[in-house]
């Protein structure tokens, strides 16, 4: 995927977009394993009381204050030392490796966010109980940010794309003029993402 | 710079001519002859215990008929993908290999910090991958014999420069290769180590002034940077300013194997250099060297050949000895993991503390670390603060660009915005290590410090105009927490663009120990201890801030 040179504009934009669609799927998965374990955990820490509670209460903070970039590393040298890699291939192997990391995020931050929702549940307070879904959609974009921390490891996704299609140009105000456009297009996807959200919490709201 | 086209011109040629004619053709040499006799033996031998029940990983690339062979893809000359494709000297070797062994090669991509590791996690079967054969990691791997390659460790740099050894390395910024075994011995000499994971990464770097010099094997710093085949532009403005100890290179399998895969591959590689099929694959890559030649020479006769088999080790090159020196721990290092071996069962490595140098790394990377979180959680507050105060700029010509600039910042992935800060940070000033940690801090504390300024504006607006920016402060000071959190969280990111914090030097430490387990245990602990402590900090401050809601976090 990583040799650009010689490939026309349309031909990097497309893989550009293939690229993006590792990030969006690796943030869907993520959201699709991290979701249920957050709503257990906040259910554990809403409806029981006592060690149960404690102890997963502890696990969720734990979770929130470990580094991604940091975890993604360990868990790239964990999965290879049980034999992922081998099993997996590269890629897919590297791509679970991130999704591992980021669970530490979408956990912890399903886990507050479903522990709210059942707060003002039990309060009566619908409407603020609702904010969940937003909330959700709002911690899915940023998991899918962060799927650019793949690109330590190697993962297909699309900031090792560009950074990949950045090296095979040879001046630096090349490099930077590409950095911009594709930051552009990440800012501009990503506002009107949380635009939508904000839209959808008043909504609801309403 | 060589082309793909230029590479498979002279293969046309080369063959045209002949010359690689002796790698197709039958044994030549009496040497040649002794190494395939024998290694029929062993491969019958295995061939014998059939494939019901495996024993070695021999008989398990005979009855699969695939041989995994871990290879670099991005080191020119020797292993690169140029349109899908692998090519160099490297992947020509890998497919003789596997010819004489009667199977097929399966290439398996590898990096330089993850090569050995890979291989001991049994992802491949044998490892061609540009490894210097070095007396520590002998621990890890078991290097096969003869070696195939060797190269000294050159150091590039700008042919106005005056360096002439390892003396005048002190204060002067020098690009290396993750895992090398040589920055070690640079690192003592004082020079500011730029660590780079790709040769292309690190040509970049020179070429664009990141660094004053550049250490790399000889053999690619003169494809790349000084050669008759590097690009005009890098040859006539850089020269090899002095060069540090040659290097043997060997295929490595795991220690495991030694006897049986190992010893194949052994025999192999005696009967390539018997017939010069090794020096010949070199001459048509542009890696040649000297050393091929002489061991041609040494294995063109049987007197390297015992009768049962091996080679005499008055044949073979040494590993070298380049270990670091004890540190002054180091007794106490030994003691601790005799006794966690002893009494729990455990072995563990601890090669962070053991030696003197890696010691030192060690307590620089861990003052980095820190150096880092301290400096992003500032930029964090001032950025932050920089962002609202420009948002209540009476100048619309002020406030909408900043407004602006606060928005992209907000929805840019972290990587993208850190390298840009190291393509934007290098072209103004020399790239040296505390730039490097000034260019993270301030990509790090840019996102955070963008957010931590958006909370501050949303808050601005549930308060009164003229409110005090104590008041909107503590409205939205759970929020503005969270993002001092998420940046020190976030430090750590500086790692890949060059920083040598503790991620990055463990890293380094790992690539060429092998070693591990202990030592991601050890990272794992700082960070998380690190980011615990500015929680607990910062939720005392939130407290004595009278602040009650919750807040949210990113990762």
């Amino acid at each position: 995927m990583c040799q650009h040179q010689g490939l026309s504009v349309l031909e990097n934009i497309e893989g550009f977009f293939q690229a993006f669609s590792v990030n969006v799927s690796v943030g869907f998965l993520t959201m699709l394993i991290g979701l249920p374990i957050g709503f257990l955990t906040a259910a554990i820490r809403f409806y029981f009381s006592g060690w149960a509670a404690r102890l997963v209460g502890f696990l969720i903070g734990f979770l929130r204050a470990f580094p991604v970039f940091v975890l993604m590393f360990l868990a790239v040298n964990f999965l290879a030392s049980v034999g992922v890699f081998e099993i997996l291939g590269n890629d897919y192997a590297s791509q679970l490796a991130l999704i591992v990391a980021l669970l530490a995020y979408t956990i912890s931050a399903c886990s507050d966010a479903a522990l709210t929702f059942f707060r003002y549940r039990a309060l009566g307070q619908m409407h603020q109980a609702w904010l969940l879904i937003p909330n959700m959609f709002q911690i899915f974009v940023i998991t899918v940010v962060d799927t650019g921390f793949g690109a330590a490891i190697g993962v297909k996704e699309a900031v090792t794309f560009t950074l990949a299609l950045s090296e095979s140009y040879e001046t630096r105000i090349e490099r930077i003029s590409l950095l911009i456009v594709v930051i552009l297009f990440f800012a501009t996807t990503l506002a009107l993402s949380k635009r939508f959200i904000a839209k959808m919490s008043v909504r609801i709201q309403q | 710079m060589i082309s793909f086209d230029t590479l498979a011109f002279m293969r046309n040629i080369l063959l045209s001519i002949g010359m690689l004619a002796p790698i197709q053709g039958a044994a030549s040499t009496p040497g040649a002859v002794m190494a395939e006799t024998q290694l029929q033996e062993l491969l019958d031998q295995q061939r014998e215990l059939g494939c019901q029940d495996i024993q070695s990983t021999l008989q398990s690339v005979l009855c699969s008929k695939e041989l995994r062979i871990g290879v670099l893809t991005d080191y020119k000359g020797f292993a690169d993908k140029i349109d899908k494709m692998h090519v160099g000297f490297e992947i020509d070797f890998a497919n003789y290999i596997s010819t004489q062994l009667g199977v097929k090669p399966v290439l398996i991509p590898t990096t330089v910090s993850r090569r050995i590791q890979k291989l001991v996690d049994k992802e491949m079967d044998l490892l061609l991958a540009a490894l210097s054969h070095t007396s520590a990691r002998e621990q890890a791997v078991h290097f096969v014999r003869p070696h195939y390659f060797s190269s000294a460790t050159a150091i590039i740099g700008l042919k106005e420069t005056l360096i002439t050894d390892l003396t005048d390395l002190n204060d002067v910024t020098l690009c290396v290769p993750l895992g090398s075994y040589d920055n070690i011995r640079f690192d003592k000499a004082h020079a500011r180590l730029l660590t780079f994971d790709t040769a292309q990464k690190m040509v970049d770097a020179l070429k664009f002034g990141a660094c004053d010099l550049l250490a790399h094997d000889r053999s690619l710093t003169l494809l790349e940077v000084t050669g008759p085949m590097a690009p005009q532009f890098l040859r006539g403005r850089y020269e090899e300013k002095f060069s540090i100890d040659e290097t043997p290179w060997g295929t490595a399998v795991r220690n495991e194997d030694s006897a049986t895969l190992g010893r194949a591959i052994s025999l192999i590689t005696a009967k390539a250099h018997s017939r010069g099929v090794i020096e010949r694959l070199a001459l048509i890559n542009g890696t040649w060297v000297p050393m091929l030649a002489v061991e041609r020479k040494r294995f063109e006769s049987t007197n390297c050949f015992f009768d049962n088999g091996l080679i005499s080790p008055d044949c073979l090159i040494q590993a070298r000895d380049i270990g670091d020196t004890p540190s002054a721990i180091s007794p106490t290092v030994t003691r601790f993991q005799s006794w966690t071996k002893e009494t729990l069962g455990l072995k563990i490595s601890l090669p962070m503390l053991s030696g003197q140098q890696g010691l030192k790394l060690f307590l620089k990377a861990i003052g980095t670390s820190l150096l880092l979180a301290l400096g992003v959680i500032i930029a964090t507050i001032i950025i932050g603060l920089g962002f609202y105060f420009l948002s209540k700029s009476n100048w619309a010509l002020v406030r909408v660009p900043s407004q602006t600039l606060r928005v992209i910042i907000l929805n840019t992935p972290d990587m993208l915005l850190l390298v840009l800060a190291y393509l934007v940070m290098s072209s103004l000033w020399l790239y040296t290590t505390p730039i490097t940690i000034i260019t993270g801090i301030l990509a790090v504390g840019s996102t955070n410090g963008a957010a931590a300024g958006d909370s501050l504006v949303h808050a601005s607006k549930t308060l009164p105009d003229k409110a005090p920016l104590s008041a909107v402060a503590r409205v939205c000071a759970i929020q503005f927490r969270a993002c001092i959190i998420n940046a020190t969280k976030a430090s750590p990111l500086a790692a890949f663009i060059g920083a040598p914090d503790l991620l990055s030097v463990l890293t380094d430490i790992t690539s060429h120990s092998g070693e591990r387990t202990v030592t991601f245990i050890v990272l794992a602990l700082f960070y998380v201890v690190m980011v615990q402590t500015v929680i607990l900090l910062s939720a005392y401050l939130v407290k004595r801030m009278h602040v009650p809601t919750p807040g949210t976090e990113r990762a």
